[in-house]
């Protein structure tokens, strides 16, 4: 008999709020986390949130996503800050522009709403940026920003609620397998029994789903991010400026936090902060935001994005893996947002009751089948 | 020379909303815009209109807001003081602002100005370089005064939210209703405004430069003078970054209080030992005379992973790529965790002896020492004319909290004495200023039994990493003499000379303990950047969040201007985790305007 129904291996946002939905169910669930909680990914992000995604798929997981995460404090005690100023793409091409009106139509179609704005407009609304040759720009007002920190704490404080037995500092470097069956997992030479596994490890998946013999093609990718001393409020969106690479956005602490869309370093590298960013976005900020020159900048750092192939994330188990084994990761650098529904959509696919429909075109076999989501708003 | 004060907020009658209310400015002068982001057309609200705004996020800001600001008469003021005067001894001896810690971001708290009446969670802001940069005090430029709540001063605000909400309020229940989660702490320290700061254009930095060196040496304290001389013995090539621009760190301070009055004559049994460090910065600047070290005046703000450290100097800055660096930066006091740590008046033995060294140390004054150096440094005060006494070992251990309305007024000891007093002065020397070493891969765990942190170190200053050295009292070391060898034992080890390297570590000696400190009380303040107190730990361990990351990200500690500069030490103190390691440094360690980092940008293209 095993100790637990589901172990679930990584505390990030995905893994917390899995173990939390699992729990929520009835079930004896424990989860194990190398480090502390949130050490990953999940405090290290922008906090962005928004419905706006290339990919249909994405959209539609999004919307219910975003309601998901907004409703999260009723659920978990802890208020998730959210702002809800919207995202603000502010184009510099026609190109752009008519690709945003195209993606338009399609995020009508799925009743998300969105304004396409004309260069003064853009210019009006954002009076305090310096922002050149604009020719328009693209509102999305179900966007918005929230702290990642308080989803982390808050999910924390409710498996604490439902005694979850939660784990940290302690590191998964072996599978238990029996025959095809997946029966645990191990931390150095203690074995934590369970029915099933999930594996929310983020950037770290591959290396752990090696362990039961899976490949899962995940890459890391180190970004960088940074944030200035508090200055008084004046930016409520989320602004993304593709042709000078960049975005940022006002917290509610006052800061801005932002970086630039292109610099990064392939691998599990050290999660240190380098010279070339950090004078490269200053110098991109600076150019679009003058006003910024003599505001400090206090704090940087870095993360991993977790990418895959199509830049959507992977989740529920491939057909020719060992039995109990389950994933849920490679969110691809937007993972924060949809931490609070893909923890209750796994909740709904590991405890055997459904698969939702949601969930079906980010199976772990899309890429075999040859039916990648294709996101490509990724930035 | 005349200093202008010209107050920013004029003449706030009405409770004006302003949003995160970041100091400054208490005129809302972007009312319309602001309007829009609301759905009013005005821009003075009041509570009804903010009940009644639709969008939870902002009706929350507007609350505490409106709840927080206080209204505001500011008059002009001018003053003259003499020319050469730091900006910060002229405010603090015209009574504008008085201090509770050596090292200020712009951001002393607390005013004393009998003719303006601030309420009493007013404190001034100054911007300008002569306070702005901790480590530079030359007037460059006209410096704006600028009255806000930042309230650090906000402690009491904070103390009365917390009355009436219960404590950890930031993160109780009541927030969940969209009151938000450390808003209000977040609200109440906002420190600049963007109208403002955005006329500061640094017109003197002009200049970037791009530098290249063997060996960069980061303080130029007894420890790091010693590798210097190491190394030119050695014919290496190196520079070494001194922020203060003089050279011999703790050393410095004595002679400056020696010279500030030529008459002053150390005590007696004091003189001998005074001699012999001077004697040592003397023989550590001759290094720089071979001309193989360079000796940069400024700050140096971090390590980047491309092996290239930034530094700030005056109207310059300078990425400086280096083989091996080797952090000599020195420690500092943190305060001692009692009551009423926060109170103006109460301040670090090092801003204490550069007031006496200007003669603006007034009033009796305590001094509360846990370290040699800062005894002799209470002698030489006195010496200098203060009225100065220092507590002796049995009152240090019975000393229970530190009392005042508006500044300190006494120490009470366990036993009900007190003493009264006009300023109280620490001096701790116990957090190693790791912040450099650390953020460049440095560990350093703490000592629960002892109470103090240790470096990974090995005793000649090296590390694994083989290019990353620490000597001197930023690894625990802290004899003062014992500094300069550990450095000499390392600039030897650096040059492959094994033999003199071994000869100059029989003469150190590494701290392994340290004299009990102060009792702990829930109402001291660990960190004054974010307005934490040691309830606010005790909130969150409550709340199963333990240990130094995840206390950092509920509680703000460490996370402000000052990057926990002050407050690391105090904060692993309350945490009280033997091994534990302090949470990851980030950078820049200084903050740094966006310019300079832009500027670097374009040239780097
Ligand atoms: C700079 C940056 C900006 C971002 N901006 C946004 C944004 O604006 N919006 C957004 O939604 N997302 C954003 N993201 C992405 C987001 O942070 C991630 O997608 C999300 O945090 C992923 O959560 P996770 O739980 O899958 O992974 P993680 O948070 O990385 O959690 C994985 C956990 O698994 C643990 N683990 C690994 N190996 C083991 C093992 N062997 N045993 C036990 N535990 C193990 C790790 O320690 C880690 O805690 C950003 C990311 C970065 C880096």
């Amino acid at each position: 008999m095993s100790d637990y129904d589901v172990v679930v291996v990584g505390g990030g946002g995905v893994g917390l709020s899995t173990a939390y939905h699992l729990a929520k169910k009835g079930l004896r669930v424990c989860i194990l986390e190398k480090n502390y909680l949130g050490s990953g990914s999940s405090t290290r992000n922008a906090g962005g949130f928004r419905v706006h995604f290339k990919a249909e798929e994405n959209v539609r997981y999004m919307v219910a996503g975003r309601k998901k995460l907004l409703s999260l404090p009723k659920e978990t005690g802890w208020n998730v800050t959210p702002i809800t100023g919207g995202y603000f793409w502010v184009l510099h091409n026609e190109q752009a522009m008519q690709e945003f009106r195209e993606l338009n139509r399609m995020w009508a179609g799925q009743g998300v709403p969105g304004q396409l704005l004309g260069g003064k407009e853009v210019k009006e609304r954002l009076p305090t940026l310096e922002l050149g040759a604009t020719i328009g720009g693209f509102f999305g007002p179900q966007d918005g920003g929230f702290h990642h920190d308080l989803v982390v704490f808050g999910y924390q404080a409710a498996l604490r609620r439902l005694r979850v037995d939660v784990r940290e500092y302690s590191p998964v470097d072996g599978i238990i397998l029996e025959g095809d069956k997946v029966t645990g997992a191990k931390v150095g030479s203690r074995e934590i029994r369970g029915e099933k596994l999930v594996i929310c490890a983020g950037a770290w998946t591959p290396a752990l789903s090696r362990l039961a013999g899976v490949d899962i093609p995940i890459s890391a990718e180190r970004r960088e991010i940074g944030v200035t001393e508090p200055i008084k409020f004046f930016l409520s969106p989320f602004v993304i400026i593709p042709s000078e690479g960049v975005y940022f956005a006002q917290g509610l602490r006052g800061e801005i936090r932002g970086t630039v869309t292109d610099l990064k370093t392939e691998g599990l590298v050290p999660l240190v902060s380098t010279y070339a960013w950090t004078v490269e976005y200053a110098r991109r900020l600076l150019r679009v935001f003058p006003g910024i020159a003599g505001v400090r900048f206090n704090r940087q750092w870095s993360g991993y994005y977790e990418m895959t192939p199509d830049h959507s994330h992977i989740m529920g188990r491939g057909n020719a893996w060992p039995e109990g084994l389950y994933v849920a990761a490679g969110f691809s650098g937007h993972g924060m947002m949809m931490s609070p529904i893909t923890g209750e959509l796994m909740a709904e696919h590991v405890s055997g009751d459904a698969t939702p429909q949601l969930m079906l075109p980010f199976s772990p076999d899309r890429f075999a089948e040859g039916r990648p989501v294709r996101e490509l708003m990724v930035f | 020379m005349t200093i202008n004060l010209t107050p920013a907020g004029q003449n706030v009658s009405k409770l004006k909303f302003l949003l995160p209310q970041c100091g400054v400015s208490c005129v809302d002068d972007s009312g319309p815009q602001r309007a829009r982001h609301f759905g009013h057309s005005g821009c003075v609200w009041s509570l009804s209109d903010l009940k009644r705004s639709r969008d939870s996020q902002y009706t929350y800001y507007a609350y505490w807001s409106a709840f927080l600001v206080p209204r505001v008469r500011v008059q002009k003021v001018s003053f003259e003081v003499e020319s050469g005067t730091p900006l910060d001894v002229a405010l603090y001896k015209e009574g504008w602002i008085s201090y509770r810690s050596s090292v200020k971001f712009g951001r002393p708290r607390g005013i004393a100005d009998a003719s303006v009446d601030y309420g009493d969670n007013l404190c001034v802001q100054v911007t300008g370089e002569g306070l702005v940069d901790p480590t530079r005090y030359r007037v460059v430029r006209d410096v704006e005064v600028a009255f806000g709540h930042r309230a650090t001063a906000g402690s009491r605000i904070s103390e009365r939210l917390r009355r009436f909400f219960g404590a950890g309020f930031q993160n109780n229940l009541l927030m969940r209703g969209g009151v938000g989660w450390n808003v209000t702490r977040r609200v109440i320290t906002g420190s600049a405004n963007l109208e403002q700061i955005s006329h500061f254009r640094p017109a003197e930095l002009s200049k970037v430069e791009f530098l290249k060196v063997g060996n960069l040496i980061v303080g130029g304290g007894l420890a790091g003078l010693g590798v210097a001389v190491a190394l030119d013995a050695c014919g290496r090539d190196f520079a070494l970054v001194e922020s203060s621009g003089v050279l011999g760190g703790r050393v410095e301070i004595v002679r400056r209080l020696l010279n500030a009055a030529p008459s002053t004559r150390a005590p007696n049994d004091d003189a001998a030992e005074i001699r012999s460090l001077l004697r040592l910065i003397e023989s550590g600047s001759a290094a720089f005379r071979s001309g193989r070290g360079r000796l940069i005046e400024g700050t140096f703000t971090g390590f980047y992973e491309e092996k290239i450290g930034l530094v700030l100097c005056s109207g310059a800055a300078i990425a400086v790529s280096f083989d091996n660096i080797i952090f000599a930066n020195g420690s500092r006091s943190p305060v001692p965790l009692l009551k009423g740590n926060d109170l103006p008046g109460v301040i670090s033995i090092d801003y204490a002896a550069r007031l006496a060294a200007h003669g603006a140390l007034r009033g009796k004054t305590i001094l509360y020492s846990e370290d040699k150096w800062s005894s002799l440094v209470g002698r030489l005060m006195a010496a200098r004319g203060a009225d100065i006494e220092e507590l002796v070992q049995s009152d240090r251990a019975k000393i229970a909290s530190i009392l005042g309305q508006r500044r300190v007024e006494a120490v009470v000891f366990t036993d009900g004495r007190r003493k009264s007093l006009s300023n109280f002065v620490y001096g701790t020397c116990r957090q190693p200023a790791l912040e450099l070493p650390a953020q460049a891969g440095v560990g350093y765990s703490w000592v629960a039994a002892a109470d103090i942190l240790r470096a990974e170190v090995s005793i000649n200053g090296s590390t694994a990493l083989p290019w990353l050295w620490a000597v001197g009292s930023v690894t625990g070391v802290c004899e003062l003499e014992a500094s300069y060898h550990q450095g000499l034992a390392a600039g030897y080890a650096l040059s492959q000379d094994d033999g003199r390297s071994r000869a100059e570590l029989k003469l150190v000696s590494v701290r392994d303990s340290a004299p009990a400190p102060t009792t702990k009380s829930a109402d001291a303040f660990v960190c004054t950047c974010e307005d934490v107190t040691v309830r606010d730990f005790e909130v969150a361990a409550k709340k199963g969040i333990l240990g130094p990351e995840k206390t950092k990200r509920f509680t703000g500690w460490g996370t402000g201007v000052c990057q926990g500069k002050h407050c690391l030490y105090n904060g692993l103190r309350t945490l009280a985790r033997d091994g534990a390691s302090p949470y990851t440094q980030r950078l820049p360690i200084t903050p740094t305007p966006f310019v300079v980092l832009a500027r670097l940008g374009e040239n780097a293209k």
